[in-house]
């Protein structure tokens, strides 16, 4: 069996395993908001989205973590999205719902929040950085070609892809960081993905009822063990 | 301005009653809301670790196992 790591440097986070249990708000610079489906079919490219960002020592957020409160949802979105450095939007979820027959559009929504930030923001609002995906490339041109112009990925269903696309656009655009590459970094998700079922067991949960805090506990615990060590 | 009066009196007494009654009747209640066991429905980040660190340690140790039959082997 292939042992993990070998490739990697001594440290791989740039952040403690301290700071990953504090409970306040992470800083503006390290917080990266990532709006995508949260659906089952998506799940997979979204846990490798999530767990990308931990790898690369930054923090993500997202609408889950405002969906269970009484609070005014578009509020909390807002919110998230002042705080958030960084943006990960993913718009290819275009298909209409098998239940309502139509098409969800909170994700166009959030990364038009997201944008106007940018663009009427003050301060370091203005500073704002996002990348956008979708299936396949040139394909948003058909349905949101305002946004024609723009760098959008395509990550065609792959998460090794999507891995490889975070990681480079974390690279180009943030504080340099000594990462592997992303074929490395999707490596590192599969052999997460198989600990998953045990590490819920040991808590009496199954993985579907992780929720997205307790999850990106379980990601941050995992990172800082010394499996990566030289 | 007597039926103004004679109403204005009622529901301030009606008023005044319902707070004392539900002041009143709602104390005990609100008591033992306090004593019940606060519950965020989050997992503690303590008991996650040690199930990561117990998943991770037991794989570790059979691909370590793995590779000295294989290198014995």
């Amino acid at each position: 069996m292939q042992s993990f790591g070998s490739g990697l440097p001594s440290k791989p986070l740039s952040m403690p395993p301290k700071q990953l249990n504090k409970p306040a708000g992470p800083a503006y610079s390290q917080s990266i908001f990532i709006n995508c489906p949260f659906d089952g079919q998506y799940k997979q490219l979204f846990e490798a989205a999530v767990f990308t960002v931990y790898y690369c020592g930054y923090w993500p957020r997202c609408a889950l973590e405002v969906y269970d409160s009484g609070q005014v949802r578009i509020e909390k979105i807002f919110k998230l999205i002042e705080g958030c450095h960084f943006g990960i939007h993913d718009i290819s979820r275009t298909e209409l719902d098998t239940d309502s027959q139509l098409p969800r559009f909170n994700m166009p929504l959030e990364l038009g929040m997201f944008l106007g930030a940018q663009r009427f923001g003050t301060g370091r609002q203005k500073t704002k950085n996002c990348l956008v995906f979708d299936r396949e490339p040139y394909r948003y041109q058909k349905f949101m070609s305002d946004i024609a112009g723009q760098d959008i990925a395509a990550h065609a269903g792959d998460p090794a892809t999507l891995i490889t696309q975070i990681r480079d656009w974390l690279s180009a655009v943030a504080r340099p960081n000594k990462q592997p590459g992303g074929q490395a970094i999707a490596t590192h998700f599969e052999a997460f993905r198989k600990d998953v079922p045990d590490i819920c067991a040991k808590l009496s949960l199954v993985p579907n009822e992780l929720t997205f805090v307790d999850y990106g506990n379980v990601v941050g615990a995992w990172l800082t063990l010394p499996q990566f060590g030289p | 301005m007597q039926a103004l009066k004679f109403s204005l009196g009622v529901v301030m007494k009606s008023t005044t009653t319902t707070i004392r009654k539900r002041t009143a009747s709602d104390a005990p209640r609100v008591k033992q809301i306090k004593k019940l066991p606060r519950r965020t429905g989050r997992l503690k980040v303590a008991d996650i670790r040690k199930a990561v660190d117990a998943v991770v340690r037991e794989r570790l140790a059979v691909e370590a196992a793995q590779h000295a039959t294989e290198a014995a082997e």
